[in-house]
């Protein structure tokens, strides 16, 4: 790896399905960006595209640019886009004799139980090439059956026959005693060479064999996939010769070294919109707020994080295209709504909005690609809160909307514009009632939050979304569609670790917890060592940690976590151990308190006579890689022409003449107040009336209620009386 | 915003509210019941109206307004803030002993405007004993369970020791229960919350006219479903297969189904008289089966609530055994009568057009342990079966291992690693069996082949359900095949390899090893209409044995297909 001295450029990439955006930051801590176009069909050439006019924006030739870029940080959607178009890796499952339908059965479930009329999730494995071998390890660990190491040569070799380019492999209680997995997969490495091992004991080492076994077949499934790109891209790098460092944005905010990366590909498939969460951290983190909500409303989804003191919540449980995934990632939840929603209404009688989207093919009526449906964009359109065109050259149909709409109206015996406001309230309706569970789930209360609006038409439904919540602040920061990119290039080095308690010990005292956090301390620090970056932006590390424990690296921040639920309880909450290097019976003592009082908030009670037990441990640790604070927006980047306007919009029940201004062309730290429409890049900032607005000099657009000032609501959300500092713990 | 726009608002609102405290329920919960989800929510007006639920386990929402009536029936009038309600008895509203009714009111500014509602299966409610709950061998409602009558656990906010005492001190697994009675009250808690948030937001008076117009709305969407049905009047036998220990005969569920219109009455006057014996079913639980039969027919759209049952027409006869009069037991009729009640409506409906229905879904057939594990100390009550499967429609094969219409596919099975850590019992085998479901053009979803070997000596086990009969087996739709009964082995330590009977309760020791065949789901339409190319793939699978696939569905025997074969099972 190459150490390239201080004052050098990073640069972050993030590949999308439909764009590349690119951020750089100089030695100057300027920050410049770039959209580009994604090249599907082999994601490298967009890579290498953007680059190229990136270092053209930076007045530099590529060659010239590269020899001076230390760190390379890559998101990429090539793993999400492999599972949801399902061109993954043709994938084998071997697993313990007698369990060979775990994933098959999904656990006896239906999402949806009164639609007979329905087919379950094609598997990623068929069942013929799901093999079960005899071996067996009991519920304490012992083998009780050992490996049937020839039956598990035929396997291999039906693999081999059956031209499996990737095998996953998942035995009972593994992560009591991975022997067996070991065993099976060094014979599956000589008999398949070439082939992806992906193995239950190494990915998700965790009590859960469906969860488990269900992880560890994506990882299969995509880590070819990831593989081959970051080959690829490795190539065309060393090509341009570049000599720096390439890491991988994951699932859970944080980055790896590549071979890391393709090696648990499953860590990549949810680190799409990964990176933002870093940029908010810095946006509200200058405001002062120490509590957020960051929701993303594209065209098909809908997608909330929560986070506080700059940390976003971390959930174990997902399910990517209905296959569980049970490892640490970003807490995003996606809702099924967005402006691609439709509209209808029941044989009732009644209107509802989704779960039906158009997507971006049809799209919604206005686009006039061929839908006829009513959608959230079309009553948008109606109601003057979007312009005429999306800002890509698609220009907007008011007839084809009106068309679609009324064709609504006239079943609900309601006009067409009030049919559009209806569309309008009841969808901003559904997506509050999410957003509700998303942050009750946490034991939050929205009050005490911000809400940040990243792109697309969130910003459109924001302010009303934040007024059904009790929320007092909308953020909607510059440059919303490169946010991932952003905050890519202040994303920290993260691992997680864990260690499955149960099935080991019934009362683990504090010296054998500490011993457990000993062991993952020690893997975080070689891990983190080998990935630890120097290119002149990880500079002045704090060092607040002092009291983190003793042997670590100073700059690394390891939190430690217990998963804590009442003896009996089948479910756990995660609840974080009291900061300091001690793990005593106080700290336990302290970590029970907090528990019974998440519980109460989660759950609507708690029980403190009945004593808890501890299921799995957990280790974060966190390498930040820069302290640079977030560049201001880039001057003109991403702001049209200046000048205001006007536009007749729906509020309050009636039209009325509302203005339209340019972001960056409103003066900086002055109040104004609603009804207004501020254009952004591709989308329309609603702010209604009895709302005030103002634009800070990094061009973030602050709305709140207009009877009250910007200092006081700031102020309100700065305390952290509503946090502890962790989503994962919840408030105090 | 128009009252329309409203009544869509509030309907979200309220749905969204339901299943945040079953969220709530299903994350804090203790028994492995709970966390298979044998457990629902809801909501009801001040007047009683079922307005939301999430019905996991359908069969114990759709009884849920009876238990609200029966609760009323004793306390209006002297409804305060911060009471919680339990109810657990047949014969005062409830469905059945083991589901615990919870109901807790709602004030907001002083005015009672809401009830949430939850019930679930508990590990233990007395009686007997039994498994879960479920015993044979008991011949009324006495031996049945404890019975738990309308009672207050908290008045006015203060919670009414003596009467947890009361309840407690009949249980075995009190611990495990009084968890999860906190889990239920707990989340009605968290509704109390949410409705009184959003009455804030809206208003009484706006959010009870929403709630009316919602409620209009359903009825008429269920109406407009029935519409599409041909008049007529359409007959359907179904059967239990027994009683339990003191009825071993197959008793008769008889349904006269008339369509009329935008209207359906269900008319079972002519069914069996009850027994002696835990199979009879409540009339709650009756409704709440009709339902099943109903909502898994119609739009999945249609709300479920008090609007929808307007629409539809239920007649029993008191003291049959689809509507039991005191002292009948009635445990196991959330499973058994449940099943044959909905296969009446669905073989009813197939006679008017089978393009409506669905064909034949597997029976409950389970095996149920209780007891202490002497490697944890712990009480653990477990079920161990891969469920089977459900039946073909119209156009799509049947869902495999998704259990029986009870449940609809809302279970969860619990993971094997959490099952052995908590039970003295270790899943030898847990797979698709091959050619369990009835062939058709459209297949049954597949049922499962169970091994599961005892580790502790002593354990009673019961044997619960039915569908071992041939006149009980899935059955076919329009020229689709019915699919092979449900049956048991246990191959005991000493060698002797015995028969369970349906319904009826063992004793095993350590070593013993009971085999499980669940039968997967009925067929519809000829499977030699099936394509090729999916009776190839199921045989490559080895879902689908090479005879069938020539003497079944008639694959020419010059197109030899290789199976990936079934799977060696057992280790006996």
């Amino acid at each position: 790896m190459a150490r390239t001295g201080p004052a050098t450029y990073r640069i972050a990439v993030d590949v999308g399905g439909t764009f590349t955006d690119l951020a750089l930051l100089g030695p100057d801590g300027v920050e410049i960006d770039h959209k580009t176009s994604s090249t599907p069909h082999d994601p490298a050439d967009g890579f290498v595209a953007g680059l190229g006019a990136l270092a053209a924006k930076a007045g530099l030739p590529l060659a010239e640019l590269l020899r001076r870029t230390g760190v390379i940080v890559h998101g990429t959607t090539i793993t999400t886009n492999a599972l949801v178009t399902r061109r993954g890796a043709r994938t084998g499952l071997l697993t313990t004799q007698g369990f060979r339908d775990v994933l098959l059965a999904r656990q006896g479930s239906r999402a949806d139980q009164f639609d007979s009329r329905s087919a379950p999730p094609p598997p990623l494995v068929p069942r013929h090439l799901i093999e079960a071998v005899r071996e067996r390890v009991d519920r304490t660990g012992a083998v009780t059956v050992p490996l049937d190491e020839d039956a598990l040569r035929g396997a291999a070799r039906r693999f081999r026959a059956a031209g499996v380019e990737s095998v996953a492999v998942s035995f009972v209680f593994s992560y009591l005693n991975d022997e067996h997995e070991r065993r099976a997969a060094e014979i599956l490495a000589a008999e398949l060479p070439g082939a992806f091992l992906s193995v239950s004991s190494r990915v998700v080492p965790e009590v859960r064999l469906f969860e488990r076994t269900s992880t560890t077949v994506l990882n299969a499934y995509v880590g070819p996939v990831l593989r081959d790109h970051l080959d690829r891209l490795a190539e065309r790098l060393a090509a341009l010769g570049y000599a720096g460092r390439v890491l991988i944005v994951q699932s859970n905010g944080g980055v790896v070294g590549l071979a890391q990366a393709a090696e648990h590909a499953v860590h990549t498939l949810l680190s799409g919109p990964a990176g933002a969460p870093a940029a908010v951290a810095g946006i509200v983190g200058e405001l002062g707020v120490h509590q957020a909500m960051t929701i993303d409303m594209g065209g098909t989804s809908f997608e909330v994080s929560l986070s506080s003191g700059g940390v976003t919540g971390i959930t174990t449980r997902a399910e990517p295209e209905g296959h569980p995934v049970a490892l640490p990632m970003l807490d995003i939840g996606t809702i099924g709504a967005g402006g691609g929603s439709i509209a209808w209404v029941t044989a009732g009688g009644m209107l509802r909005v989704g779960p039906a989207s158009a997507g971006a093919d049809p799209g919604p009526a206005s686009y006039g690609r061929g839908g006829l449906s009513p959608t959230v964009t079309d009553a948008d359109l109606l109601l003057g809160y979007l312009a005429g065109d999306l800002g890509d050259g698609v220009a907007l149909s008011r007839e084809r909307a009106a068309r679609a709409v009324g064709a609504v109206a006239r079943r609900l015996g309601l006009g067409p514009v009030e049919t559009a406001a209806g569309i309008h309230r009841a969808v901003n309706a559904e997506m509050a009632d999410s957003l509700r569970l998303a942050t009750a789930r946490h034991g939050v209360d929205p009050r005490g939050l911000a809400l940040v609006v990243a792109g697309g038409a969130g910003p459109v439904h924001a302010v009303e979304l934040a007024r059904d919540l009790g929320i007092a602040l909308v953020v909607v920061p510059p440059g919303a569609s490169v946010l991932c990119a952003r905050g890519m290039l202040r994303a920290d080095l993260v691992r997680y670790y864990v260690y499955s308690v149960l099935g080991r010990e019934r009362d683990p005292d504090p010296a054998t917890l500490g011993a457990a956090f000993a062991v993952l301390e020690d893997r975080a620090k070689v891990d983190l060592a080998a990935d630890a970056v120097t290119d002149g932006h990880d500079h002045d590390h704090d060092h607040e940690d002092e009291d983190a424990g003793a042997e670590p690296p100073r700059a690394i921040r390891l939190t430690r976590l217990a998963d804590v639920r009442y003896v009996g309880q089948v479910h756990e909450i995660p609840v974080e151990f009291p900061p300091g290097r001690v793990l005593d019976a106080a700290a336990v003592d302290a970590l029970t308190e907090r528990f019974h009082h998440v519980h109460d908030q989660r759950y609507g009670y708690a029980q403190p006579d009945v004593p808890v037990e501890f299921v799995n441990l957990r280790l974060e640790a966190r390498l930040p890689t820069t302290t640079a604070a977030p560049a201001h927006s880039v001057p003109g980047a991403h702001e049209g022409e200046d000048g205001t306007g006007a536009r007749r919009a729906w509020f309050d029940g009636g039209f009325q003449e509302v203005p339209v201004l340019t972001i960056g062309a409103i003066p900086v730290d002055t109040r104004r107040t609603g009804p207004a429409l501020l254009a952004g890049a591709s989308t329309t900032v609603v702010i209604p009336p009895g709302f005030a607005f103002e634009v800070t000099g990094g061009g973030t657009t602050l709305i709140f209620d207009a009877a009250r000032e910007r200092d006081e609501v700031l102020a309100g959300l700065s305390a952290r009386t509503g946090g502890s500092g962790r989503m994962t713990e919840a408030v105090r | 915003m128009t009252a329309e726009i409203l009544a869509t608002v509030v309907d979200n609102r309220l749905h969204a509210i339901a299943e945040r405290m079953a969220d709530a329920m299903l994350r804090s919960c203790r028994s492995m019941a709970f966390q298979s989800r044998d457990f629902v929510t809801g909501i009801f007006t001040a007047d009683g109206a079922w307005i939301a639920t999430k019905d996991f386990i359908p069969v114990l929402a759709g009884s849920l307004p009876s238990a609200y009536e029966g609760i009323l029936a004793k306390f209006a009038g002297e409804v305060g803030e911060g009471d919680v309600y339990v109810l657990n008895d047949p014969y005062h509203g409830n469905n059945h002993p083991p589901d615990i009714t919870i109901l807790k009111p709602v004030f907001h500014q002083g005015v009672l405007r809401f009830w949430t509602a939850t019930k679930g299966h508990h590990a233990d409610v007395g009686g007997s004993g039994g498994g879960i709950g479920y015993d044979p061998s008991v011949r009324d409602c006495y031996e049945d369970s404890l019975r738990i009558p309308p009672v207050r656990l908290y008045h006015r906010g203060r919670r009414q020791d003596d009467v947890w005492d009361l309840i407690l001190t009949n249980l075995r697994l009190r611990d495990v229960v009084e968890g999860d009675l906190h889990c239920q009250i707990g989340a009605a808690t968290i509704g109390e919350r949410e409705l009184i948030t959003m009455l804030d937001a809206f208003g009484a008076e706006p959010v009870l006219e929403a709630v009316e117009i919602q409620l209009a709305a359903s009825a008429r969407h269920l109406r407009a479903e029935i519409a599409r049905w041909p008049d007529g009047v359409y007959e359907a036998v179904r059967h239990l297969d027994d009683g339990g220990e003191h009825h071993r005969e197959p008793i008769a569920i008889r349904l006269r189904l008339t369509i009329d219109g935008d209207h359906a009455t269900f008319d079972l006057t002519g069914s069996d008289p009850q027994v002696v014996g835990y199979a009879n079913s409540t009339y709650a639980n009756t409704v709440a089966s009709v339902l099943i039969g109903l909502f898994g027919v119609t739009d999945p759209a249609q709300r479920r609530n008090s609007g929808a049952l307007a629409a539809i027409d239920i007649v029993t006869r008191p003291g049959t055994i689809v509507h039991a009069v005191e002292p009948a037991a009635t445990t196991l009729c959330t499973i058994t009568a449940c099943e044959a009640i909905v296969e009446t409506v669905w073989l009813a409906l197939a006679r008017a057009d089978p393009t409506i229905t669905n064909a034949g879904w597997c029976r409950g057939y389970a095996f149920a342990a209780v007891g202490v594990n002497e490697r944890t100390g712990r009480a653990f009550g477990a079920t161990g079966a891969l469920k089977g499967g459900s039946g073909a429609t119209s156009g799509f094969d049947g869902w495999d291992a998704i259990g029986p219409p009870v449940a609809m596919g809302g279970g969860r099975e619990v993971d094997v690693e959490l099952h052995e850590l908590a039970a003295p019992a270790t899943i030898l085998h847990q797979g698709f069996e091959i050619d369990s479901a009835g062939a058709g053009r459209w297949r049954g979803g597949l049922g499962g082949v169970s091994w599961w070997r005892i580790d502790q000596d002593g354990v009673q086990v019961v044997c619960v359900g039915s569908g071992a009969l041939a006149e009980t087996v899935p059955f076919g739709v329009a020229g689709g095949r019915s699919a092979p009964r449900n049956f048991s082995r246990v191959h005991h330590r000493d060698g002797r390899i015995t028969e369970p009977r349906t319904n009826s309760t063992l004793r095993l020791d350590r070593g013993d090893v009971i085999e499980i065949h669940t039968s997967g789901g009925g067929g519809y339409g000829d499977p030699r209409e099936r394509a090729r190319e999916a009776v190839l793939a199921d045989v490559r699978d080895g879902l689908v044995s090479e005879a069938a696939a020539r003497e079944v569905y008639g694959l020419p025997a010059q197109e030899p297909p290789r199976g990936s074969g079934g799977d060696p099972a057992g280790e006996t």
